[in-house]
């Protein structure tokens, strides 16, 4: 036995290297096999100032019944890499992002945000959106001026750092059907549920 | 003259290295064979055990694989080339009286041998090497002709 042990420390760094070959092999074909599809899953965006989201089991629970999970990314805006995030999370790939009015901008609202259907929007009455040349993009979720928030468990920064915040959905969003077709009954509409969700949280 | 070495070692020490390549090859492939399969039942629910399991698996397969590789199959290579180098190399005879034989020194990778001092004719000392896998004879003060391969000692015959 104590030769076996010998043996086996002279190329210890071998076993080693074939192990850890084995566990990053295997993690990569079970995360493949084991992937959400975009179809079935909504995502959410959140740039603020609250690096989690407290209620995201609230969320997962009222998902609508064909998706499998709803994944929310919350990174906060002064952080070093906010920018790499928002492109990667956010704008390229999110349902739904939650931003501050400074990326609110009308570049990033015709190149990223679906437009909001006057149909769908006829159920928020008193709520402010985000528009330009009178498309509406964006729902007001926080007013800095009179300190009200749809959504109270984000953090919208203090003082200097408090902005206006709205609700966008991603343009190339699987599951906005409900929002450009309002009158239209559609299955694809899981984002729509999950924002609506959202602003009763 | 009685040879240490043959064609008859070489080959089977080829085939010995042979088999324990097939052996393992053969179980590094049943664990990843096992470990694909397994691949094929994978649900939400049993992703993280089949995975877990997947790696154990194949690190052991690959684990036992190299054990035999460092331990069996690169020493059996080693010897395969070095009787090969022994058996095809120029021999040269050497006649002399054995007055010591010493302790094993380090000749190839993975062979050792034992070191002989022979004592000849014209009074000068020659250092000959016996391999440890031969069993050496009782030639000490002995008159031994010895045919060497680069002072290896390929074959002996004890002079009466």
């Amino acid at each position: 036995m104590k030769t076996f042990f010998i043996k086996i420390r002279k190329n210890i760094w071998a076993y080693l290297i074939c192990i850890f070959a084995f566990i990053i092999i295997w993690s990569s074909v079970f995360g493949f096999l084991t992937r959400i599809s975009p179809q079935e899953k909504v995502s959410v965006f959140i740039g603020s100032y609250s690096q989690s989201f407290e209620k995201a089991q609230e969320l997962q629970k009222s998902r609508p019944e064909y998706l499998k999970t709803v994944e929310i990314n919350a990174r906060v805006l002064n952080s070093m890499y906010f920018d790499v995030y928002l492109s990667m999370f956010g704008y390229s790939r999110a349902d739904i992002m939650i931003l501050p009015e400074s990326l609110a901008t009308r570049e990033n609202c015709e190149l990223y945000f679906a437009e909001i259907s006057d149909a769908y929007l006829g159920q928020f009455e008193n709520l402010g959106l985000c528009e330009y040349d009178g498309k509406a993009y964006g729902l007001k979720i926080h007013d800095k001026e009179t300190q009200s928030s749809l959504i109270s468990c984000i953090n919208y920064g203090e003082g200097d750092k408090e902005e206006n915040y709205y609700l966008f959905f991603g343009k190339n969003s699987l599951h906005i059907s409900g929002l450009t077709e309002a009158d239209k009954k559609n299955e694809w509409d899981g984002a729509i549920k999950i924002a609506q969700k959202l602003l009763e949280l | 003259m009685n040879d240490l070495y043959s064609y008859h070692e070489s080959e089977h020490l080829r085939l010995k290295k042979k088999k324990y390549v097939a052996t393992s090859v053969g179980i590094f492939i049943a664990a990843l064979a096992v470990s694909i399969v397994l691949c094929f039942f994978v649900t939400a629910g049993n992703a993280t055990l089949l995975q877990v399991i997947n790696i154990i698996l194949c690190s052991l397969g690959g684990c036992t694989s190299l054990f035999l590789l460092f331990n069996t199959i690169l020493p059996l290579q080693n010897r395969q080339r070095y009787v090969s180098q022994v058996i095809g190399g120029k021999k040269k005879s050497i006649c002399g009286v054995v007055t010591k034989i010493g302790g094993l020194i380090t000749v190839s990778k993975n062979i050792s041998a034992y070191e002989i001092t022979v004592k000849t004719d014209d009074e000068t000392e020659i250092l000959l090497y016996w391999d440890k896998e031969k069993e050496i004879p009782d030639i000490v003060g002995k008159n031994v002709s010895f045919e060497t391969v680069q002072n290896t000692v390929f074959g002996y015959e004890v002079e009466k």
